[in-house]
């Protein structure tokens, strides 16, 4: 099965996407994001924790130990309000792009 | 940045929570394929799949946090210390090297903190100036103010927020109403305090309606916490000064340096036993001090005070000081005056002494740093970089210096003690020399900088490293020990250079010293007991009983026990203190006033110039017959007379002295010889000496030369006053030896640390070209071996190694002397009668660094002498 290697700024962006939706602990995100790439999209499933360091040292993102689902401790992510207008911008951006490229696409076509 | 620095506080938290977080995830991940029908074993390896490599990963993410280079420093320090402790000889020998540098760094860096920056506890000391006359046409400045110019200058003014003027005056304060003691007064304007930006320790500072005749005295924090015991409770109580009480109203923080006082009051514009109508004539004793308005350039404010003073001159033409102009300094520039050249020197002179001593242990760094090739080129190999690796040896480094500088820093605070001694009260900053956290701040600066400079180079030189051929041979290569071996003779160079402008500095002024203290001063100080006494106005009104009380005091100290003569003077040579006044010959067409050239004058008693054995050269010293109802005489220097018209002839002329009524009329009857009353280096001056009994002088200084020690005289001194006047304190007690070294005081203090400086950079330098021949002589013992089996003689082995630190030494030697030679006008101001390029000078320093330096290879040479050759070859 062909997969497509996930690009860092991506997989950032996918995360905002998700905890957007609501608090969400590593492994709930990473469920998530296969779920709306319908399995496309296959992530490493560890890069996820590299990504969340990097996204909370940024100040996008900020972290609490709380219950699961099933009543274990698990660390919940959460969406800062810097990481609201970043998810806005990020979003903004790409949707430019892959217009851009789109436009590109039609043309050739 | 915040963020990185938090969790890199947390971090053995933080990866223990990873650590979890990991774990839940591959359960929750097992769990899922466990529901979908899986057995526990290989759900677990699906789970483990997806989630890939985990150490890769929970590594990525701890870099993600940041500062991981923090964690690596670390590592790195603590490497360097566990090698460190492994060669402590090696860590303790560069350690003290550099501390003594850095050491003598923070000890100066606290002086020029003091003179430079110190706030010196009052407000916004940046906006104060002080205001002087000069008179430029008789090459006078620093003059005081008169009143009435004050006065012009305090109405007319706009560049000032405010204007305070004070003039120190000696008075006698009674304590518990008995015990009088000597104090510094000042009597200021009521805007004085404010103006300099002090505050009240307690109480309030004068208001202005009561800056003429109010009886209210503000203390000083030095006497309050003295003489009061810092009670509070003084606020509204009576004092009495010289007869008459006040109540003191409040007690101002200590001033800096000459500004400060023990007793402030008010009444300014009066000044004791001066009369009204000299002081409207000019007399000049009030020294003002302005606060700049904001925005208000100094430059500004010479400016304007320019044109008052021509105002002034316009309106009070007649007056003494009619035609001086005036101009203004900022008060720091004030307060560190003379000594600012001083101190840049000494600062220029540590630098260098760090300079050595850095290179020192660069030497040792790099000996070191290369000799671990082995474990470099291993590393190496395991994948470190190069980078890695130099930063591992900077670190090294820096730890070295850090280190250092905690050491240094304490040096400084243990010397400290000493260079204020050293300083004799004569630096008018003393007070607010502290190692000061700018100062400690100044101190850890200097050595990050010294750590990267002398790390840098060894670090890069021991990094290179060629894996390949390092594990071959074992670290014996020489290829790069030969490159780092030129690195060391450059090292050594700048060494020997750096040392020989120190020693020239120091030696430039050890002479200036020795010249200054063997200087023809005049005078004799040897066995001079020296004591103030000063006569309350209240109990000694006029002239007539002030002049009894100092001749029947002179006449009891001649006649007490183990006394060889005794005189008083107003002024002491070298006390510090100095009167001018004008003058002329009384004769024919008499300038006015304000256009007589001004003249020392003193007040003495008979007896002062046998006392100090100054030569009477023509006529007759003072008598008890010189009253003030005898005809007013004067005794003037032999400078006086030849500017006057020749030795000869002079006796029984008239001259007309002081401002006093448009001067008085007096007659020359005797010469007595030049002193250097004002200081070491001024030659000859203009000075006259009044009898003290025709003058208003209520305060004078006892000069007794003893048979015995002039200090045991104290006792007898104390009891002879107290029997002519029980209520009159002591004060200011010493001897004119400890005077005359009071007046070099910033020259010696000047000289010794150079000196100090000089020697250690010496030595340091010794032990520098010491180390790199020895490890010549290390390396190369088989070549020796090898040439000494082929039939070279000792003679000739001596010769090779000591060829080698010739180029070297030599080229430091001729660096260092150009150097000094460029160097040398900066020292020019602070020298007397020494070129900075006295030939002897410069030869001789060059000679003895030479002889030092051979003497450091002569030790190293004569070991490779002593190399047996069979044994040399074994090693092989």
């Amino acid at each position: 099965m062909a997969k497509l290697d996930l690009l860092q700024g991506t997989l950032d962006l996918l995360i905002l996407k998700t905890l957007a939706l609501g608090p969400q602990h590593g492994w709930g995100i990473s469920q998530r994001i296969q779920q709306i790439s319908e399995n496309v999209l296959r992530v490493n499933q560890g890069s996820l924790y590299p990504a969340l360091q990097r996204l909370d040292t940024a100040g996008w993102i900020e972290s609490e130990w709380g219950a699961s689902e099933n009543n274990r401790q698990a660390k919940f992510y959460r969406l800062t309000k810097k990481g609201e207008k970043q998810l806005r911008d990020e979003t903004a951006q790409w949707e430019r792009m892959t217009l851009a490229v789109q436009r590109i696409l039609e043309t050739e076509a | 940045m915040i963020r990185q620095l938090r969790s890199w506080w947390r971090r053995e938290r933080l990866d223990r929570e990873l650590h979890a977080e990991v774990r839940f995830h591959i359960e929750m991940e097992t769990e899922k394929y466990m529901k979908q029908g899986m057995p526990p074993a290989e759900a677990r390896r699906h789970a483990m799949r997806n989630f890939g490599p985990m150490e890769k990963h929970k590594e990525e993410t701890r870099d993600a946090r940041g500062l991981m280079w923090l964690d690596e420093l670390i590592q790195d320090a603590r490497y360097s210390v566990r090698a460190f402790v492994q060669s402590p000889g090696f860590a303790v020998i560069a350690i003290v090297t550099l501390a003594l540098g850095i050491g003598a760094n923070t000890a100066i860096f606290s002086v020029i903190n003091a003179a430079f920056f110190a706030p010196y506890g009052i407000n916004e000391p940046e906006r104060l100036v002080r205001l002087w006359g000069q008179d430029l046409q008789r090459g006078i400045t620093q003059l005081g103010f008169s009143v009435p110019k004050y006065e012009v200058i305090r109405d007319q003014q706009t560049s000032f927020e405010s204007l305070g003027a004070t003039t120190g005056f000696a008075q006698t304060l009674l304590l518990n109403g008995r015990d009088p003691v000597q104090v510094n007064g000042a009597l200021s304007t009521a805007s004085f305090l404010d103006t300099f930006g002090a505050t009240p320790i307690a109480g309030r500072f004068f208001s202005g309606d009561e800056e003429r005749a109010a009886s209210v005295a503000v203390l000083g924090e030095d006497l309050w916490r003295t003489r009061f015991a810092a009670n509070p409770a003084i606020i509204g109580q009576p004092i009495t000064l010289d007869g008459n009480i006040y109540t003191v109203i409040g007690v101002s923080q200590r001033l800096p340096a000459f500004w400060d006082a023990d007793v402030w009051t008010t009444n300014p514009f009066e000044f004791p036993g001066v009369p009204a109508d000299t002081i409207r004539r000019g007399f000049s004793f009030l020294l003002p001090v302005g606060r700049l308005k904001a925005g208000v350039s100094e430059e500004q404010a010479r400016r304007e005070l320019e044109v008052l003073a021509a105002r002034y001159t316009a309106a009070y033409a007649a007056n003494a000081d009619a035609a001086w102009t005036l101009t203004a300094i900022p008060l720091r520039d004030d307060i560190v005056g003379a000594a600012r050249s001083s101190l840049l020197t000494l600062l220029a002179a540590v630098g260098l002494l760090l300079v050595v001593a850095c290179a020192n242990v660069a030497n040792l760094l790099l000996v070191r740093f290369t000799g671990r090739r082995q474990e470099i080129g291993l590393r190496t190999a395991l994948g470190a970089s190069r980078g890695r690796i130099v930063r591992q040896f900077l670190v090294e480094s820096l730890v070295l210096s850090a280190v250092a500088a905690a050491l240094g820093a304490l040096f400084a605070y243990w010397t400290l003690p000493g260079l204020l001694v050293l300083a004799q009260n004569n630096l008018a900053f003393a007070n607010d020399i502290r190692i000061s956290l700018p100062v400690l701040g100044a101190t850890a600066l200097l050595a990050l900088g010294a750590g990267v400079v002398m790390g840098l180079y060894p670090a890069v030189q021991g990094s290179r490293s060629d894996i390949v051929s390092v594990l071959r041979d074992g670290g014996r290569t020489i290829a790069g020990a030969l490159g780092s071996h030129r690195a060391r003779y450059v090292i050594v160079t700048a060494q020997v250079a750096v040392s020989l402008v120190l020693l020239i500095g120091a030696a430039l002024l050890v002479t200036s010293f020795a010249k200054l203290r063997g200087q023809h001063t005049g005078f004799d100080s040897s066995n001079i007991f020296v004591a103030g006494v000063s006569l309350p106005p209240s109990r000694y009104p006029d002239i007539a009983s002030q002049g009894r009380f100092w001749l029947r005091l002179n006449e009891e100290l001649s006649n007490s026990q183990g006394v060889v003569r005794a005189g008083l003077s107003s002024q002491p040579p070298l006390n510090g203190g100095f009167a001018r006044a004008p003058y002329a010959l009384s004769e024919g067409a008499v300038p006015p006033l304000n256009e007589r050239p001004l003249g020392l004058t003193m007040s003495v008693t008979p007896g002062y110039f046998s006392t100090l054995g100054i030569p009477l050269l023509a006529g007759r010293d003072f008598t008890e017959r010189d009253t003030a109802d005898a005809p007013l005489v004067a005794v003037v220097s032999k400078a006086t007379a030849t500017k006057l018209g020749g030795e000869q002839g002079l006796i029984g002329r008239r001259i007309i002295m002081g401002s006093q009524g448009g001067g008085q009329v007096m007659e020359v009857v005797g010469i007595v010889g030049d002193v250097r009353s004002q200081s070491l280096t001024t030659t000859a001056e203009v000075e006259f000496y009044r009898p003290v009994m025709q003058r208003q002088r209520p305060f004078m200084q006892m000069m007794v030369k003893t048979a015995g020690d002039p200090a045991a005289f104290e006792a007898v001194a104390r009891r002879v006053l107290a029997n002519l006047d029980g209520t009159l304190p002591l004060t200011g007690i010493t001897t004119h030896a400890a005077m005359v070294d009071q007046s070099l005081a910033q020259q010696r203090l000047l000289f010794v640390m150079l000196g100090t400086f000089a020697l250690l950079a010496v030595v340091l330098s010794a032990v520098g070209i010491y180390g790199v021949v020895a490890s010549f002589v290390g390396q190369r013992r088989s070549e020796i071996g090898v040439r000494m089996a082929l039939g070279a003689t000792r003679l000739q082995v001596i010769a090779i190694v000591l060829g080698q630190s010739i180029a070297p030494v030599g080229t430091g030697l001729i660096v260092g002397l150009m150097s000094a030679i460029a160097l040398g006008r900066f020292v020019e101001g602070l020298l007397f009668e020494v070129s900075p390029l006295d030939p002897l000078m410069l030869a001789s320093a060059v000679v003895s660094l030479a002889l030092v330096a051979g003497a450091a290879c002569a030790i190293p040479a004569g070991r490779a002498a002593r190399i047996d050759p069979v044994t040399a070859l074994r090693g092989e």
